[in-house]
């Protein structure tokens, strides 16, 4: 017996029978109806197969997130509507306890020609509430949904935007125990779209079990404990958020090399593989770079440990270190805003232009903070020999706030023309760990204190002040 | 059944149905109460005047006018509720698709605002019986009791039509043709002593035969109706809206996939 308020999903599989005309499905449905009575010849049958998901298992536990990636076609939402109980698996057993509410497609049960006020009260009493209580939550609906004296006009004179806003307010107005959401956050503006997630966050701290799917690896991260990733209806990956989302990126990069490859460079691009510790083979390259290695004073396990995590790339150029650098020796714990050097070390398995080298900055649930390439830096037509090892060494102040970061390192080609596809050469999720320590003054609830300058004008005369510049001496200079 | 705990939802949808029905027109649920009296002015002009009346019931057109009335009240009620039925799933796939919804309660949402329309009808009825005769058999009374069974059955019909409705949409044609056969086939401008002799027994198929010829005792003639083919009638109503809901709760599994 599942516990209150989760899902439990086993072995489900769903397929679809396609028919080609109405004709073929009355067919079948004789067939069907007159198979307890006329034994089953091995006739054809009617229709073709198509299986929309396969062998998913998954458990939902009281009070927990789980987000769902793939890219379009994956069988996100198929998967959503079995667990809804919107339709039924072919195979495989589905259980829910505790009411779910599910937001599909925002808006799809509003008529047009009634009132937002109207619908609102329709929706929430589908959604589970008595009509009293749907009286008693509007004006909490209405204040979320913000879309001012429209409540009270036909829903058909809305703009998408007002309507998405005016559903969500009713759906998350019903205190849901679960709550299913398809892509309904990446709609609306941005305004909302943050509003949405500050509301499904207060819904969770309260103990709402999530099920969220989206294409944006952001989003999940930010949502979720735990993610699954579906491809051509099968489970790729299930894990932590983090894990799975980096491993839905190197699964799109994976894909788009392919197109890459053959669209804008002629030939196949060397098939993609994963590199780990066995492809690359470590000890050759040991031997070949260690005394290069030692004169920089590098790890290699270290390196060899977190980039085996997650990589792909089709080997044209490879990685062997990624390393922070103060003056001369491999760091992992900095000071805020210091001056350090964040050190790539490439070796060309053939001769290379156009090779975009890159790294961010990630903070602990994998968001991109800081970019930087080569190409914004001006070096992206440099030519670079078969075989040659090389280090790029970028002199940065990183003015994070204390915790933990990690570096991603991407080798690519960036596409040959316009709207072409990238191709990675190489791209580890996770190249490198640091930590930031804290310093005084600085305010939370920010990755980035960015230096800037700053101008006071008042419509008086004011006092400058008198007090010490900055404790440490070491904020930028928009810190007073 | 696990359909009382929709109630509130089932009401307010049927709200919901009969303003959406008359929402746009000009002159809004007054077309509620225009509509009938129209069809049976021209009805009346049709049967009552231009044909010579030998049916032998109605000897004044006033009874006439009566006798119609209650036989096109309960013929409107089923035609008009299974011919919604056939579209009333497939046309809202949203419902299906999207939402986690009761959808077998989208059959009884148009049913419901036809049974509004028969209440406004009965009205009607009462208004041209006071109209013509000067008097109401207190009888008229037991009218929602005569038509209940009727409202069980077509409930039965419609989930089973609703169901079939999103597979095959050919229903619609043959339902529409069904339920104009039956507006000749029923006891509307007629009554069943006027039929031939031979052909009066097959009239108990005929679902609206009795609720018709029962409505018109109470109505016109002011007796009771007939308590124990009632309940016989009652009974079979109940089992083909049992067995309506059944095939429909079987058949709904695949909605979703179809649409």
């Amino acid at each position: 017996m599942p516990q209150p308020d989760s899902i439990v999903v086993e072995n489900a599989s769903k397929c679809y029978r396609l028919y080609d005309s109405t004709r073929d499905r009355l067919m079948q449905g004789m067939r069907d109806l007159l198979a307890p009575v006329i034994p089953a010849k091995k006739n054809k049958p009617f229709y073709r197969e198509h299986w929309a998901l396969r062998d998913i298992s998954f458990e939902l536990q009281p009070g927990e997130a789980i987000g769902i990636l793939g890219r379009n076609g994956a069988g996100k939402s198929t998967l959503l509507q079995l667990v809804a109980g919107i339709i039924k698996p072919t195979s495989g057993v589905i259980k829910r306890e505790g009411r779910i509410t599910a937001l599909l497609e925002l808006g799809s049960g509003f008529n047009p020609d009634f009132t937002g006020r109207e619908n609102a009260i329709l929706n929430a009493q589908i959604v589970g509430l008595t009509e009293e209580q749907a009286l008693d939550r509007l004006d909490d609906i209405a204040s979320f949904a913000d879309i001012g004296d429209f409540l009270d006009r036909p829903v058909k004179t809305y703009s998408s935007g007002m309507m998405m806003r005016l559903a969500f307010a009713v759906q998350t107005a019903t205190d849901p125990k679960i709550l299913i959401v398809d892509e309904a956050l990446s709609v609306g503006d941005a305004f909302f779209q943050q509003k949405c997630v500050a509301r499904i966050r207060q819904l969770l701290d309260q103990g709402l079990s999530l099920l969220l799917v989206s294409h944006d690896p952001n989003t999940i991260r930010q949502l979720c404990q735990r993610a699954l990733l579906l491809k051509e209806g099968r489970m790729l990956a299930v894990g932590t958020a983090r894990e799975v989302a980096d491993r839905y990126m190197s699964v799109d990069m994976a894909e788009r090399n392919e197109v890459a490859g053959v669209a804008s460079y002629g030939e196949r691009a060397a098939p993609l593989k994963k590199l780990d510790q066995e492809s690359v083979e470590s000890a050759l390259i040991k031997e070949r770079y260690e005394p290069w290695f030692l004169s920089r004073k590098v790890n290699l396990e270290t390196f060899e440990k977190l980039a085996a995590f997650d990589r792909v790339g089709n080997g044209k150029a490879k990685f062997f270190n990624v390393q922070i650098v103060r003056e001369g020796q491999v760091v992992n714990e900095v000071e805020f805003n210091e001056l350090l050097t964040v050190r790539l070390m490439v070796s060309m398995e053939t001769e290379l232009s156009e090779l975009n080298v890159a790294f961010q900055v990630r903070n602990p649930q994998g968001t991109g903070l800081a970019h930087f390439d080569t190409r914004l830096t001006g070096d992206i037509k440099n030519k670079y020999r078969g075989g040659g090892l090389y280090a790029f060494d970028w002199h940065v102040k990183l003015p994070l706030m204390t915790g933990h970061y990690s570096l991603r390192a991407v080798l690519s080609h960036p596409p040959r023309e316009a709207g072409g596809d990238w191709e990675y050469l190489d791209s580890i999720s996770c190249a490198y760990i640091f930590f930031v320590h804290p310093i005084p003054d600085l305010p939370f609830g920010a990755y980035l204190a960015l230096p800037a300058t700053l101008n006071i004008s008042s419509d008086q005369s004011f006092d400058v002040g008198t007090s010490d510049p900055s404790p440490t001496g070491k904020c930028p200079p928009s810190a007073p | 059944m696990q359909l009382q705990r929709h109630w509130g939802l089932l009401r307010s949808l049927i709200k919901r149905e009969i303003r959406v029905r008359y929402r746009s027109a000009a002159l809004g649920l007054a077309w509620l109460i225009i509509n009938p009296l129209l069809l049976l002015a021209t009805y009346t002009l049709v049967f009552g005047v231009i044909f010579t009346r030998k049916s032998g019931v109605g000897e004044s057109l006033g009874d006439f006018i009566l006798t119609l009335f209650c036989g096109l009240t309960l013929y409107w009620f089923f035609a008009e509720t299974m011919n919604r039925s056939c579209s009333v799933i497939r046309s809202q796939p949203n419902l299906v698709k999207k939402v986690v919804f009761p959808v077998e309660i989208l059959p009884l949402v148009s049913l419901g605002a036809s049974v509004f329309s028969v209440c406004l009808n009965l009205l009607i009825l009462v208004a041209l019986s006071l109209l013509i005769n000067l008097s109401v058999h207190p009888t008229i009374l037991l009218a929602p009791l005569v038509i209940l069974p009727l409202v069980v059955m077509t409930a039965g019909f419609a989930w089973v039509i609703s169901g079939w409705g999103v597979y095959y949409s050919d229903l619609d044609n043959v339902v529409l043709f069904l339920t104009t056969l039956m507006l000749f086939l029923s006891p509307i401008f007629y009554p069943v002593s006027a039929a031939p002799e031979a052909v009066q027994p097959f009239f108990i198929l005929n679902p609206l035969a009795f609720p018709i010829e029962e409505l018109r005792k109470v109505v016109l003639l002011g007796e009771s109706p007939d308590w124990s083919s009632w309940i016989i009638y009652m009974g079979v109503a109940a089992i083909i809206g049992a067995l309506g809901f059944r095939i429909f709760q079987k058949g709904r599994e695949l909605f979703a996939d179809f649409l």
